[in-house]
């Protein structure tokens, strides 16, 4: 009797389990879009072909406008958006595209396409330009943008927006500080300058309330955008041309970190607790008032003057070392799986998105297609330093390991900030770490 | 006796078992397997330890682990004991028990992520609330740096640790003490026991096979626990709150390392597994003799 009772309860759960799985398996199944999501609809749909888009749902109110548009343009084929987070879509990507099913067009950021194409995962758009009317790629883009997608000649990647950070800053505290709104620093010395006149105690309790840079030192990503930057101002570069050894034990290298670690341990012009500030956290500080300067890019502006309408926002080229730096250069590149189920139709769809009239509407960023710059959506003040600064802007080195490298700094930047080692000391031993991954 | 052993013959146990094996062959035995095979670096077609050997001159692997056993010290010991002593007091004749004990229940009711962003700012060398409180009651003088100083970072975020995960275990020792008699107390006290001696020689003994069981889970969960250190330090600054979790993490996800990172995966199971298996072959013989 009572093996019987048994018996039923493992029935019980097992079969608990399999109800389990089988409602969370569902989704899954249908946001991976392979085959047999595919299978149905063109069941259900009457032959239509799929084409299915991986991207991480920014701009989703432009791309709802897409997916009618362009099917009305091409009924046969059935466009199928799916959004996998930004925090989660490389992992997704490269899952997919060693795996047989995925997408037919995924999002990318730059630094990704040139690895997965160096990995051999990317099908190559070379054969379709040679025959496309619709894209000029020599006359219409800029050459800067297209400069990480090529490797070893084919091209596995188009850029369709760019994007390079300025120096924003708070024009209501330069002003309260004695300062002019109207001619913010352009260099390495102006800035400590200005953000020390910025960094004050406001209620006289001998702790500063308003500090006049927001430095950021968390999150690989958000170091890596701005160290590097002023790394290059200073004349150096992460690692040497044929990318086989590390220099970040140079001189320049540094000079920079001193400068950099130096506003927050030497000019005490950051918040102390900056090593826990990841880009996100130096914008909610901005918001509040606690931080006079950062460095950011557009879509960042345009979510402070939301979130903070009461703040005059000014925006400014990025001082470097002797003048304006060279931002490094993001946005967003496509770029489809080699394995593909669909890629000539993804070529289709990939020629109407990239032509001058979606791209004029599509990014809040810079369209990388230069013809669609030319509409007056760029008109304004802020706009206008932004694009000027989209000139002065370089490529990030196409390292093989990139987030490596950029734990490597982080892990320099973060000891700096916390006094655990010199900047000639952490320089030293983020080279040794690089060169290993280097090898 | 013959019908009953035709009737026996018929109901094949191992038949009813198969869908759960199935499962737990595809969601337990496949991705262990899986994950052997792709620890290992092959040369040619023969497999090779490069990824372990790699791994254990790893300077960030071993400071990991020693940061992963920091943490458990930090966390277990001090969830118990917090734990524990909610339970009892909450068990006594108080007033107002539910009230308490819904109270206390909601740490571990919020999702995790969301306490570790609140406890982030709370924290924040600069403008974070907890400054603010104890310079208002005079306790320091200067903003404490907290999570941003690599000497107390770990310490902090076990705080943190240890404020959600404690409900949990107090309300599964509060269960185990309500299912103590109320005799036995009872007989006690007319014995002249005070409250210590009641709970040192009732209140414990009757809740080690609970405290057993707890004590387990709470050590498996504090070395798996990611989520706490992830998004309060994300293991820095520097990695010196890194423990091994987010070391297989950041070089799997982050950095496409998917080799070497299962080799630190299959290593820390290891670990683990080593724990568990001493802890529960040393407490079963403890278990029997209480029981017996």
């Amino acid at each position: 009797m009572r093996k019987k009772q048994i018996i039923r309860v493992l029935l019980c759960t097992s079969m608990l389990i399999m109800a389990g799985c089988g409602n969370s398996s569902k989704p899954v199944e249908t946001s991976s879009g392979g085959e047999q999501a595919e299978e149905e609809t063109s069941a259900s749909s009457g032959e239509k072909r799929v084409v299915t888009i991986w991207y991480d749902g920014t701009e989703e109110e432009s791309v709802k406008r897409l997916e009618p548009e362009f099917e009305a343009l091409h009924p046969d084929i059935d466009l199928q958006f799916e959004i996998v987070p930004y925090s989660d879509l490389s992992t997704k990507e490269m899952v997919a595209c060693q795996s047989s099913v995925g997408p037919d067009v995924m999002w990318q950021s730059y630094a990704w396409t040139n690895s997965f194409a160096k990995m051999g995962l990317l099908a190559s758009y070379s054969s379709y330009l040679e025959q496309s009317d619709a894209i000029d790629l020599e006359n219409d883009f800029d050459p800067v943008a297209l400069e990480l997608g090529t490797v070893d000649g084919e091209i596995y990647g188009l850029p369709w927006s760019m994007e390079a950070m300025c120096l924003v800053y708070n024009k209501d505290m330069f002003r309260e500080a004695g300062l002019d709104p109207e001619d913010p620093p352009t260099n390495w010395e102006e800035l400590i300058e200005c953000a020390k006149a910025l960094t004050v105690d406001k209620d006289g309790d001998k702790t500063v309330d308003q500090y006049g840079y927001g430095l950021v030192g968390n999150l690989t990503g958000n170091t890596w955008f701005r160290f590097v930057p002023e790394l290059w101002s200073a004349g150096g570069e992460v690692a040497s041309e044929d990318l086989t050894a590390g220099s970040l034990n140079s001189p320049e290298a540094i000079e920079t970190m001193t400068h950099y670690a130096g506003l927050l341990t030497e000019h005490h012009v950051a918040p102390e607790g900056s090593v826990n500030n990841g880009a996100a956290e130096v914008r909610t500080l901005f918001n509040n008032k606690n931080v006079a300067m950062y460095v950011d890019g557009q879509a960042a502006v345009k979510n402070i003057q939301k979130d903070a309408p009461d703040i005059d926002v000014g925006v400014a080229l990025w001082p470097g070392k002797n003048g304006p730096l060279d931002a490094g250069l993001g946005g967003y590149y496509i770029a489809t799986p080699k394995n593909a189920a669909n890629p000539d139709d993804a070529w289709i769809f990939i020629e109407y998105f990239l032509s001058k009239e979606v791209q004029e509407y599509f990014p809040i960023a810079f369209p990388a297609n230069l013809k669609a710059r030319e509409t007056d959506r760029f008109d304004d003040e802020i706009s206008q330093v932004f694009a000027e600064q989209i000139t002065h802007t370089r490529n990030f080195q196409p390292l093989a390991d990139t987030p490596g490298a950029q734990q490597i700094i982080l892990d320099a930047v973060q000891s700096c900030l916390t006094g655990m080692s010199t900047p000639e000391e952490a320089m030293i031993e983020a080279n040794e770490a690089l060169n290993q991954i280097l090898q | 006796m013959d019908k009953m052993k035709k009737k026996k013959r018929r109901e094949h146990p191992f038949f009813y078992l198969l869908p759960t094996l199935v499962i737990l062959c595809l969601l337990v035995a496949y991705p262990l397997l899986n994950n052997l095979v792709n620890s290992l670096s092959f040369q040619g077609i023969f497999p090779t330890m490069a990824n372990y050997q790699k791994l254990f001159s790893d300077r960030y692997f071993r400071q990991d682990l020693k940061n992963t056993f920091q943490w458990l010290l930090y966390t277990v010991p001090f969830e118990m004991l917090f734990g524990l002593l909610i339970a009892i007091l909450l068990n006594g004749e108080t007033g107002m028990k539910k009230f308490f004990r819904t109270i206390f229940i909601i740490p571990w009711v919020i999702p995790a992520v969301v306490v570790c962003i609140i406890w982030k700012w709370i924290y924040n060398a600069d403008y974070g609330i907890l400054n603010y409180i104890l310079q208002a009651l005079g306790l320091i003088q200067k903003n404490q740096l907290w999570v941003s100083d690599p000497k107390q970072v770990l310490q902090c975020i076990a705080v943190v640790y240890v404020w959600k995960i404690s409900p949990f275990v107090m309300i599964m020792y509060l269960s185990g003490l309500q299912s103590i008699s109320s005799d036995i107390y009872e007989s006690a006290r007319l014995d002249g026991a005070n409250w210590l001696q009641q709970v040192g020689y009732i209140t414990l003994p009757l809740l080690f096979p609970v405290m057993r069981s707890v004590i387990l889970v709470s050590v498996i969960w504090s070395l798996n626990s990611f989520v706490y250190i992830y998004s309060i330090s994300g293991g820095g600054p520097a990695r010196v709150s890194e423990i091994v979790q987010i070391f297989i993490y950041k070089t799997g996800i982050e950095q496409y390392n998917f080799q070497y990172s299962a080799a630190a995966a299959n290593i820390f199971l290891l670990i683990v597994m080593a724990i568990a298996f001493a802890y529960i072959s040393m407490t079963e013989k403890q278990d029997r003799e209480m029981m017996g």
